[in-house]
């Protein structure tokens, strides 16, 4: 066990660093005069600030000696400045973390509610109206595109009723305090969870109905009908547990989707979290904060494997390294 | 006696010559029509396809054809007309027309027919989805299959490149690199095509992992060490034995993924770092609710372009849905 998390890791680093020249090669694409031109119309850069980004991109040096250059410095957690926002990227990540944590775990906590008692139930009565409705259900909110899905529920819900705001985290020019803080942020939280939870719940249900029709077929929840247990038993105990195995691998690879799911959703609500700074990251050509971010969620994706690996040879004791 | 057991014999014969004998592929066909589901996606995606490529030469209208109204007389006129020019100050642009039986959708902001544009969108979106999986299954078949075929080191550096590719999620390395696109001032008339390559090159390591999976497996088979024996070469072993047993899980995976990459290309179209001006996309259609007028007042402009999008991944997934259960040996149904 000890040598195969050792082994893992390993390889996680070599991972790691092919992505990071992968996102290296593709931010070198940028043209010679970019820096110049990026930075031209913006007062706040100063001429050291230029001269360090075209050092980070090995725009002075090359490419080979550029990349050990900004890798030297990425290891050590330094990413560069922000164009934007004037300030270690790393220091904005940190920064903006809490908000995308809290709308993408309530949304993860969520789907994982509904997607597995729904699934078994379709699994249960495969076939059945019930079955064939749920799938339905949950192939139409795959199909959904988040942003139309937004619109017409801004539409419905914020300009047609009235009953929740458009977007943003705060009412404006009112100034809430305790619990009517945390009341104001959470009717702004409906419309961007209800979204994140209906786009996404689809595949989770899926999986845990394709699962749980495997572990039902299984020779082990015959016997536990064939010696007579009630069916809430061998529902319960025998069958749902072995589902559970598949499902613990799937929750850890779903802490990196968290942060790039969260993309779309948070610009079009105007959330201040990360992923609505890549997308205005993109519109102002803060290349530092992309890598940044998307080194970040390279190293949570890997992390999140790794979990996921190890916690399967937790659940499941037949798994042995 | 002996009468008995002939006409068992003719009884026998007759029903073996009425016995009608499915080839594989016609037990698939059987198994997926029976499916209701994917039957309701092929009809949705026929009326699509239809929608979209012969809609345009029924259409009066040009893709980017704008419209002028004249506010006194209420006449409509085109772009090009030669009224434009004469200053007269009634003639304003036609845009966010209503419903009308000249524009069966009215015209959006830029005063463009809205049902035209549909249709080249839908063009965009569906040919978009034809490349990307075409690109992503030749790059994914071939490198799946040289791992999977050859092993060893081969395999240790190809699955390398796939969890390179696997650990950086879509939205923000496409991000990353519309920055570049848009820093190296690409025209927005190749723009379509840098999408269709580089969301191809991107979506590569699924198919490899799947396919190098099915051929890991298939290698070990009876079959291919009866091929072995015979001494055949090595690229006649993978595209003669190997390649059409990998056929099922190909064709899978390709409708499987086609409604997720138009998925994709209309998000980014819509985000504006896709296709763009002035070439229609779903995506970028549906972009026009960031004007809060238009989301409000016009619903006319973005509900459409939105359902063709929500409705064509639909398909594509009830259509694979349907396939992945008729290609399954295990459904006895």
């Amino acid at each position: 066990m000890k040598q195969y998390i050792i082994k893992r890791l390993l390889i996680s680093i070599l991972v790691l660093f092919g992505v990071s020249i992968l996102l290296y090669s593709i931010a070198q694409m940028v043209p010679g005069d970019y820096v110049t031109n990026i930075t031209n119309g913006n007062p706040n850069i100063t001429p050291e600030m230029v001269e360090q980004m075209r050092e980070a991109y090995g725009l002075d040096t090359g490419p080979v000696e550029g990349y050990f250059n900004w890798l030297g410095r990425a290891i050590r957690g330094d990413f560069g400045t922000s164009f934007v926002y004037q300030r270690p990227v790393t220091e904005i990540i940190i920064d903006y973390m809490p908000p995308t944590l809290a709308l993408a775990g309530i949304a993860m906590v969520l789907e994982l509610l509904i997607a597995i008692p729904l699934g078994i139930l379709a699994a249960r009565k495969q076939y059945s109206v019930t079955d064939y409705t749920i799938v339905a259900i949950a192939i139409m909110g795959i199909s959904l595109p988040t942003f139309f899905f937004a619109a017409v529920l801004k539409r419905i819900f914020a300009i047609g009723l009235g009953v929740l705001p458009i977007s943003g985290m705060v009412t404006a020019r009112v100034d809430y305090e305790g619990f009517a803080l945390f009341l104001d942020l959470a009717r702004h939280f409906v419309l961007p969870i209800t979204v994140f939870v209906i786009t996404g719940v689809g595949s989770y249900l899926r999986y845990v109905r394709t699962n749980m029709l495997e572990v039902l077929s299984a020779d082990y929840v015959r016997t536990a009908r064939a010696k007579g247990l009630p069916e809430r038993k061998v529902i319960g105990k025998h069958a749902f547990r072995n589902t559970l195995i598949p499902i613990v691998t799937l929750v850890g690879g779903m802490i990196p989707g968290l942060f790039s799911g969260a993309v779309i959703t948070e610009g079009l609500f105007a959330i201040e979290g990360l992923g609505n700074i890549a997308l205005n990251a993109v519109y102002a050509g803060d290349i530092p904060y992309l890598m940044g971010f998307n080194m970040f969620i390279a190293a949570l994706t890997l992390i999140g494997t790794l979990v996921s690996d190890i916690l399967y040879a937790v659940v499941d004791p037949r798994v042995r390294y | 006696m002996e009468d008995m057991q002939i006409r068992n014999q003719q009884e026998q014969d007759e029903f073996e010559q009425k016995q009608v004998i499915l080839t594989p592929g016609q037990l698939v066909l059987k198994r997926f029509f029976r499916n209701k589901l994917a039957c309701v996606g092929l009809g949705i995606l026929i009326a699509m396809i239809l929608f979209c490529v012969v809609g345009p030469f029924i259409s009066p209208y040009g893709e980017a054809e704008i419209f002028y109204i004249n506010t006194e007389t209420g006449e409509e006129l085109h772009m090009d007309s030669e009224e434009l020019g004469s200053g007269n100050s009634a003639i304003i642009l036609n845009g966010k027309a209503p419903i009308s039986k000249s524009h069966w959708l009215g015209t959006d902001a830029e005063g463009r027919d809205v049902l035209t544009r549909l249709m080249y969108g839908g063009r965009v979106s569906l040919s978009v989805g034809v490349v990307v999986v075409v690109i992503e299954l030749f790059l994914g078949v071939l490198l799946g299959g040289l791992a999977g075929y050859y092993g060893g080191k081969v395999d240790m550096i190809i699955m390398r490149l796939v969890e390179i590719f696997n650990c950086i999620p879509f939205i923000p390395l496409m991000l990353i690199i519309s920055a570049v696109m848009f820093a190296s001032g690409v025209k927005p008339e190749h723009k379509i095509f840098y999408i269709m390559g580089v969301m191809g090159i991107l979506y590569w390591a699924g198919v490899a992992r799947m396919v190098r999976g099915q051929i890991l497996s298939l290698r070990e088979l009876e079959y291919m060490q009866a091929a072995e024996a015979t001494g055949i070469r090595t690229s006649k072993k993978i595209l003669k034995h190997l390649v059409p047993n990998v056929m099922p899980i190909i064709i899978l995976i390709a409708t499987m993924d086609m409604g997720g990459v138009i998925l994709s290309e209309s998000t980014l179209s819509f985000l504006g770092v896709g296709i763009a001006f002035p070439y229609a996309s779903w995506g970028n259609m549906v972009n026009a609710v960031n004007q809060s007028v238009i989301l409000n007042n016009y619903i006319n402009i973005w509900l459409p372009p939105g359902i063709c999008i929500l409705l064509t991944v639909l398909a594509w997934n009830f259509i694979g849905d349907g396939m992945r259960d008729a290609f399954d040996p295990k459904m006895k149904r």
